[in-house]
């Protein structure tokens, strides 16, 4: 290994990715465990137990990959992107469903994998070695088949599965990496009115009327409260509750009295808001806008254009993520069903980041080290 | 490379533009409208569980309990979140329960506070209960509560007086809402803090137990009232068996002690359930007569001609103002013409001279239609004022019979009956008869009810207390500690000659003599009354007291259409016995 690896080794971003997660896991108990939280109940709930695993395991391996020089993986653009699009076919065929979406695969009985996560860093990884292939220019409109294509067969059968949020973050981090690979203004332009025509068509044309009614209920979820409003008030009620200062880490009543659903994935925002308070929570909002900020400058700072933009995409995601899940529980997005990275239960989507964040942390580590 | 960074960092201004739009909401929510959020917090977790105050007891002076409470079983369901746990709940208990699902559904849907359990149905027997609570483990989110309910032990037996309470538990007539503030007890209540499934966690947050109602403890011997009203019934049977007279379906007693005012007994027939108030049904050999089939009480709330019953008034008031000495005899001829108007003795028998006490014995209608003529209307009145007997108390007439005879232990409700007879009388001077005061002398035209009668009764057997009726002798509270007691209460004393009262008296004593009353350890003094009206059969009164020396029970009993006052002496021979313990 080269030396200049540990020198130039981002710690900073290290330990900002550790601490999140670690702040996470602590989340995860607090909505596992109803009543009295010690290490004995933390330890005793499933839940809470298999977290831990995925932080300890996934910072084990995030730190394993970054100490890979991450332009050994551009070798392997085909593969991966095949071996994705595979289980993203697979999971259509083999999948089981879940709230009505086929997403998971299952793994040994143990873990169900969702491959619609994994692709997500694989659409990183492929989409910045393909944009930054030195003879690739963005000119013209012929130039953006190739990467609108190479995004779009993996992204419509996600959307097909169906996982209209997933879709959305490959759009996002697609725009996002076009975007730093030079993308011209106008075609930019030309893209935003057409995808806001588009998504106006769609959501007329294309959506299931279920589907229509779970993306505005957030703007009214009292119009349904017992059913499609029900997450959306009691995550409100959850975040609102806890005022200023919060309620006290495990003291929240929505979490604790099993009020708030899916307090341990989706909506474990809404666990931060109600235990921790407007300061917890814009605490860690600043914290978590802290390691975004990092993740582009690492890019900034990368050596190359593929270790460069796959920083783009990781933050892009992120920021995305952030965003929609966020603003999900607070209500001001709609409810897609989006975790919120390194911090919501779930193997995959912890994986996922891990990942991407390996990668990251790889493209700050080899930013000296020479291309041959 | 410069390009890419400059756009980069464009990214890095939209990520913290993102963070920026979500503190602003943030702050929205947790610091300005944190308050409202945490208030809905608390509703969604806070339950306030109603623990109904158990009434208090109506219990009679023998100890027996006339009104309590037993446990009334309800059920309710919490909400589930899940389907299909909720339509295996839901049809489980259908089944149980013996209801369509479809019900439930809609108790369910209908049920506004989504944290609380629905109400799916109340009243429920033990028997449903004890299945319920068999397969409660098959019902997640089932709550099987208990309410005390209002119940009448006794059914029938002083029903009129007990009145009852209406759906939400409050007093609606009679004693139950008269003394509603007494019966009343607080309700209690506790907080409870409960999940999303509805399920109770931890210890209650608040708790304020119930405090129950305060127990009412009655005049009333439960005994005699119940040999009373069987008396009264058994009697009506005969009369209309054995003597044809049909319409002898009601009537009414009340036995008091001459020296307190305190009701014994207060018998209306025919009497009713109050456990089944507001779906009983009538016997239905009952006339359907409104008139019998009726809630009101007939020994305050009904007005009948009292006859004879009255002549002890005018005999009183002839010797105290001396319109005739005990000794002077007038001639009974069978019929006579008194102030113009033709007076007949009964069935126009000749009893020849007769002096005051021959005359109440053998019920001189000429006798007292003399004095009466010698009286005039207006002293009459004055007697009658005495005896309380008109509505008429300090000048002024009162609106309600109830309140002449000064009892006001019950609260009538829709039983207030407001004929007001003698502001009709007194208003009525355009129609002057000289023979008035002829008829009133011996007892026709005077409407009184059946507690005045009582209470004059007892004035002619203490010498002359008017003691108020009083049929709540004291209120407790569940703990046994009084907090009312109730003495005896004079409303007016009359200072009649005790030589004038003792001469009544031994009329009264001889007019009960029949073979009624043969063999009885002691004397008593008793008198019939027989009123007409006009069209129907006679009603029959009854007044007396016993015994005749040491008076403890004073007695007035009438039998609307019962044709002959002395139908009621077997009414009164049992009463007697039964409180003086003559039957074993």
């Amino acid at each position: 290994m080269d030396k200049k690896v540990l020198k130039n080794y981002d710690f900073v971003l290290l330990f900002t990715i550790v601490a999140i997660a670690s702040f996470g896991l602590v989340m995860v108990g607090s909505s596992a465990v109803s009543g009295e939280v010690t290490l004995a109940t933390l330890l005793g709930s499933g839940l809470f137990l298999r977290q831990l695993l995925w932080v300890v395991g996934g910072t084990v391996g995030m730190f394993l990959l970054s100490l890979i020089d991450y332009t050994e993986w551009r070798r392997f653009t085909i593969p991966i992107y095949f071996f994705s699009l595979a289980l993203l076919v697979l999971v259509i065929f083999k999948g089981h469903e879940v709230w009505g979406s086929q997403r998971w695969i299952s793994i040994g009985g143990f873990f169900n994998l969702q491959p619609s996560e994994l692709a997500k860093v694989a659409i990183i990884i492929t989409l910045a070695a393909l944009l930054s292939k030195e003879e690739r220019q963005l000119d013209t409109w012929w130039d953006l088949i190739l990467p609108f294509a190479h995004v779009g067969v993996p992204m419509l059968v996600i959307f097909m599965q169906p996982d209209l949020g997933t879709s959305l973050v490959f759009i996002v981090i697609t725009m996002a990496v076009l975007f730093v690979a030079g993308l011209r203004w106008l075609h930019l332009a030309v893209l935003s009115v057409a995808g806001v025509i588009g998504s106006v068509l769609a959501f007329f044309y294309v959506l299931e009327p279920y589907q229509k009614n779970r993306l505005i209920i957030f703007r009214d979820p009292w119009q349904d409260p017992q059913k499609l409003g029900w997450q959306i008030i009691q995550s409100k009620v959850a975040i609102g509750s806890g005022q200023f200062r919060g309620r006290g880490l495990f003291q929240g009543t929505q979490t604790q009295l099993n009020f708030l659903p899916a307090k341990h994935t989706d909506f474990i925002f809404s666990v931060v808001g109600e235990e921790l308070g407007f300061v917890g929570a814009v605490l860690f909002l600043l914290a978590y806008l802290f390691l975004i900020w990092q993740i582009f400058k690492v890019g900034s700072d990368a050596k190359d254009n593929f270790g460069r933009l796959i920083c783009v995409g990781v933050a892009s995601m992120l920021t995305f993520q952030l965003l929609v899940n966020v603003g999900m529980t607070i209500s001001i997005m709609p409810v897609t069903g989006i975790p919120l990275p390194l911090l919501s239960y779930g193997g995959s989507s912890f994986l996922t980041t891990m990942i991407a964040l390996g990668l990251v942390l790889s493209v700050a580590a080899h930013k000296d080290t020479s291309m041959f | 490379m410069k390009q890419m960074n400059f756009r980069i960092t464009i990214l890095r201004i939209a990520a913290a533009f993102v963070v920026l739009v979500l503190v602003y909401n943030l702050f929205q929510i947790q610091v300005i409208e944190g308050q409202e959020w945490a208030d809905i917090a608390d509703t969604n977790r806070f339950r306030h569980l109603v623990q109904t105050a158990p009434r208090g007891k109506i219990i009679s002076a023998d100890g027996v309990d006339l009104a309590g409470n037993i446990p009334s079983y309800s059920v309710a369901l919490a909400y589930e979140q899940d389907e299909q746990k909720l339509e295996k709940t839901v049809s489980k208990l259908a089944e149980l329960l013996d209801l369509d699902p479809e019900a439930i559904y809609a108790k369910l849907q209908g049920h506004r506070r989504r944290f609380e359990p629905a109400l799916i149905a109340s009243d429920l027997d033990f028997e449903t209960v004890l299945l319920l609570e068999e397969h409660s483990h098959l019902m997640p989110g089932l709550d099987i509560g208990i309410t005390p309910k209002r119940i009448y032990p006794q059914q029938t037996l002083l029903a009129h007086s007990l009145g009852r309470v209406n759906y939400d538990g409050f007093g609606d007539d009679g004693l139950e809402k008269k003394w509603e503030d007494y019966l009343r007890g607080k309700n209690g209540f506790s907080v409870i803090q409960v999940n999303a499934a509805g399920r109770r966690v931890g210890a209650p947050v608040n708790n304020q137990p119930a405090i129950p109602g305060n127990d009412l403890h009655l005049t009333i011997d439960a005994g005699l009232q119940q040999a009373t009203q069987e008396s009264l019934h058994q009697v009506l049977a005969k009369l209309r068996e054995k003597y044809k007279l049909e319409d002898a379906w009601t009537g009414a007693v009340v036995v008091m002690d001459p020296n307190t005012g305190k009701i014994l007994a207060n018998v209306s027939e025919p009497s009713f359930d109050n456990n089944y108030r507001y779906n009983f049904k009538w016997p239905e050999e009952l006339p359907q007569s409104s008139t019998v089939r009726t809630y009101r009480d007939r020994t305050i709330a009904w007005r009948r001609p009292v006859g004879s019953t009255f002549k002890m008034l005018t005999g009183l008031a002839a010797l105290e103002s001396g319109a005739v000495t005990a000794k002077e005899t007038i001639r009974s001829t069978g019929v006579a013409r008194i102030a113009g108007f033709s007076v007949p003795e009964y069935g126009y028998a000749a009893y020849g001279n007769v002096d005051m006490r021959r005359a109440l014995e053998v019920s001189s209608n000429i006798y007292f239609g003399t004095l009466g003529n010698r009286l005039g209307r207006e002293k009459i009145y004055d007697y009658i004022a005495k005896f309380g007997l008109t509505g008429v108390a300090n000048g002024e007439i009162n609106d309600s019979v109830v309140k002449n005879a000064g009892f006001d232990d019950i609260s009538l409700g829709e039983q207030i009956h407001s004929l007001d007879y003698y502001k009709e009388l007194l208003n009525r001077g355009e129609v002057f008869y000289s023979s008035y005061a002829v008829q009133m002398a011996y007892g026709q035209l005077n409407e009184f009810t059946v507690m005045q009668m009582a209470n004059y009764v007892s004035m002619l057997a203490n010498g002359g207390t008017h003691y108020k009726p009083y049929m709540v002798e004291k209120i407790t509270s569940a703990n046994g500690e009084v907090v009312e007691l109730f003495e005896p209460t004079v409303l007016a004393r009359q200072d009649f000659s005790p030589e004038n009262l003792q001469v009544i008296r031994e009329g009264m004593q001889a007019a009960a003599k029949g073979s009624r009353f043969r063999n009885l350890p002691f004397k008593i003094a008793g008198k019939t009354g027989t009123s007409q009206e006009r069209g129907k059969d006679n009603h029959a009164w009854w007044v007396g007291y016993a015994p005749y020396d040491n008076p403890e029970i004073a007695i007035a009993i009438n039998l609307e259409y019962g044709g002959l006052g002395l139908r009621c002496e077997e009414v009164a021979r049992d009463i007697i016995d039964h409180y003086f313990g003559l039957k074993e």
